[in-house]
């Protein structure tokens, strides 16, 4: 973990926001993309152009490294063009899968929490580390609406012998902790104390709102307090490289977003 | 049940096509799969403004018909999504609407290509010239140039 | 042989060959000056260095010369609001002294040129502000001939005195036959008249001075694919700063920015108005357009949040 590099607090891109990023870019440690988004030659050579201006790490959303299918050799070959493109520092990816038996679900869907589950996320994510060329992964946890039946283990030890079997590190979305601890009647500070820290390597910060009695992790808010907190926890405790806040609809004005990097680079600061 | 299975009948489930699995909270699964729908209207809603704005309030049961019928696949998934939807209301008996939907879709166009029967990346970057006519809101006949670039024109007729 | 002695038809027959033989190997001996032209690149003005709003008059100069860095200028004091432009003239507004102390050297010596209050024509607002900031325009342009962006003045001269040479070789020769034939009594001459108009257009065309070096022409092109989205922002009715102005006049040109289209056709000679039909190209300064919705990369689809109603 250690040639990982510190990057600092940086937000996802947003086409709307492509000025802007390279406008303040001396204000942003990096800019994540999502290389899903990404159409062509005109698209891998917007996303260089970003690059130029600001280190871009790069987030998959569509790799579904939980398929008991297997992977999708095309979203493969074509991740791996994007990431030799850019040249990130690692990739991420969720804990989740987004397709199955012939249907795109077009979201993040949960895993049962059981070994094959884990079985299954392993060997897909052998798979994109050898595509990748040993690339550093990153798995990040994700908010889910139900949990599913069979349960072997709790969430934080999918979580764990995930990581531990792949060598994988953690991209640990703290809105998500927010979300699921709210809807599934936990205390975030008892997830995360369960979760191998020493493997956080990036956090995810976004904001959600409440509909039908659940808090739904929309990315369309400014980031709640709770997960400030939960932030200040996590940081004297684990060695983050990079916090990066997520806002996918809803816009505000850029520089309401620039400060929240700005206070996220505030609580990296304070534990160094 | 195997793991592969509890994904197909999940999948299933969400995209409206199946009820949940056993086991599941019945509840949950509906408020996610309507929560994916209205995710996947959003996006459509982005993509063909015009066509969201000539159906107005029927909107809405259109596109869940559509969702209902329709699995976007591949990369640019949203795109497929969107551009099924507007191939299907070319014809629609309402004019505004077809118009609406003829128009949103040489905008697409202008951008992207598709074809159904490619896999992950049946939405690709578009490389070929366009020639069209748009009609609303004035009528303009669109050229866009060769190349992944290409240049586009908006000339009045 | 003597081509001068030769009958019309039989020069003319000559004459067209020879001419479009020369204007080649000048061409030629044109492309090869101009890929020599090298020198190291500097770290400040390369591809993928992203440039400062202060750079927008360089980056005018480098793309139209001194007019085009003095229209930028103008620009960013329209943005500023310290001029107005109104039906082809520019008003100075405003209270010199405060608002000076927050613009940078070249664009106080600029506002030095203007009265406030009072309105000027806009060639007279242009001669007015080249003429002040002529010294900023020689810096600027020794910097960017140092950072092999703009030929030297010694590359300038070669490229002149080969078309010099070119044309010369060419014309005189054409010249000569003309003035033989009229002391010879002969007046048909029409064709040999053509060949000549159309020799001297295509030396004028083809051979002319280099406005960048290669390197010079590769920023440029890096600037305007680089900074699509400062331009998009302005095309899409968004207002920016007065140095993103500036900026976005400096890399694509006044017509760039909405609220500098009046200045940018305060410049222009009054042209007959078209018809209903006349035809609009989106974008302007060489960009493309954006096709369509703005939407396809992260829009709709991208991002991994939760489902929100």
């Amino acid at each position: 973990m250690a040639d990982l590099p510190f990057l600092g607090a940086g937000v996802s891109y947003r086409d709307a926001w492509r000025w802007e990023v390279i406008r303040h870019r001396d204000e942003l440690g990096a800019v994540e993309c999502i290389p899903d988004d990404v159409a062509g030659a005109a698209g891998l050579r917007e996303l260089v152009l970003i690059r130029q201006a600001v280190p871009v790490i790069l987030h998959g959303i569509g790799l579904s490294l939980g398929s008991a299918e297997g992977l999708d050799p095309e979203r493969v070959r074509h991740v791996a063009r994007v990431v030799e493109a850019v040249e990130p520092p690692w990739f991420s990816e969720h804990i989740a899968f987004t397709r199955a038996g012939g249907v795109e679900i077009g979201h993040l869907a949960p895993l049962p929490f059981t070994r094959e589950a884990v079985a299954a996320v392993a060997a897909n994510v052998r798979e994109l580390q050898a595509a990748l060329a040993g690339l550093p992964i990153l798995l990040e946890n994700i908010a889910y609406p139900f949990p599913l039946p069979g349960a072997e283990m709790t969430e934080a030890e999918l979580v764990g012998a995930i990581l531990e079997s792949t060598g994988a590190y953690l991209l640990l979305d703290l809105e998500n902790v927010h979300a699921n601890a709210l809807n599934h009647g936990y205390d975030p500070i008892d997830y995360l104390e369960t979760l191998p820290l020493e493997r956080v390597v990036e956090v995810h910060l976004a904001g959600g709102l409440w509909k039908e009695g659940q808090y739904l992790d929309t990315h369309t808010r400014s980031v709640p307090e709770e997960s400030w907190r939960l932030l200040e926890w996590l940081v004297p405790r684990s060695d983050v490289r990079a916090v990066i806040i997520e806002r996918d609809d809803d816009l505000p004005p850029f520089g309401d977003l620039l400060a929240e990097v700005r206070r996220a680079e505030g609580c990296l600061r304070v534990a160094s | 049940m195997s793991l592969r299975d509890v994904q197909s009948r999940l999948a299933a489930s969400l995209a409206g096509r199946e009820p949940a699995p056993a086991g599941l909270d019945e509840g949950a699964v509906e408020r996610a799969r309507r929560s994916l729908e209205a995710k996947r209207r959003r996006a459509a809603s982005h993509l063909l403004p015009r066509l969201r704005n000539a159906m107005g309030d029927a909107w809405l049961a259109r596109f869940r018909e559509h969702a209902t019928l329709y699995n976007p696949a591949g990369l640019l998934h949203h795109v497929d999504d969107a551009w099924e939807l507007a191939e299907a209301l070319l014809r629609h008996p309402d004019a505004q609407v077809a118009c609406a939907a003829h128009d949103d879709l040489v905008v697409l166009r202008l951008r992207y290509e598709r074809d159904r029967r490619a896999g992950a990346e049946r939405i690709r970057e578009r490389r070929g010239p366009v020639v069209a006519l748009m009609r609303t809101p004035t009528r303009l006949l669109v050229v866009r140039m060769p190349g992944p670039e290409g240049k586009v024109w908006y000339l009045k007729v | 042989m003597n081509p001068l002695d030769l009958t019309g038809p039989e020069f003319l027959g000559f004459y067209l060959p020879y001419g479009l033989c020369i204007l080649a190997l000048a061409w030629l001996v044109r492309a090869l000056l101009y890929r020599s032209m090298s020198s190291p690149p500097d770290e400040r003005r390369t591809p993928g260095t992203y440039p400062l709003e202060d750079d927008a008059y360089a980056i005018a100069f480098l793309r139209g010369g001194a007019p085009e860095a003095v229209r930028t200028v103008l620009g960013r004091l329209v943005g500023a609001e310290m001029l107005r432009v109104k039906d082809n003239q520019v008003r100075a507004l405003g209270d010199p002294q405060s608002q000076a102390a927050q613009l940078e050297p070249i664009e106080s010596t600029a506002w030095s040129a203007f009265t406030p209050g009072v309105s000027y024509r806009a060639v007279e607002a242009e001669q007015g502000v080249s003429g002040a900031i002529s010294t900023h325009l020689r810096e600027i342009e020794e910097e960017l001939a140092r950072q092999g962006l703009l030929p030297t003045h010694a590359w300038r001269s070669a490229f002149r005195a080969l078309s010099a040479l070119a044309g010369l070789a060419v014309l005189g020769l054409g010249l000569a036959k003309l003035l033989v034939a009229f002391s010879r009594g002969k007046s048909n001459v029409g064709f040999l008249i053509l060949l000549l108009i159309g020799f001297g257009i295509a030396v004028i065309r083809l051979l002319p001075v280099p406005r960048q070096t290669r390197a010079g022409r590769r920023y440029l092109d890096w600037l305007q694919e680089s900074h699509r989205g400062l331009f998009q922002m302005f095309t899409s009715g968004r207002r920016g700063g007065a140095g993103e102005m500036a900026l976005a006049a400096g890399i694509y040109g006044l017509a760039a920015v909405p609220d500098l289209i009046p200045l940018g056709a305060a410049f222009q000679p009054v042209r007959p108005v078209r018809g209903d039909s006349g035809s609009s190209s989106c974008g302007s300064g060489g960009s493309s357009c954006s096709s369509g919705s703005s939407c396809g990369g992260g829009c709709g689809g991208g991002g991994c949040g939760g489902c929100g109603g």
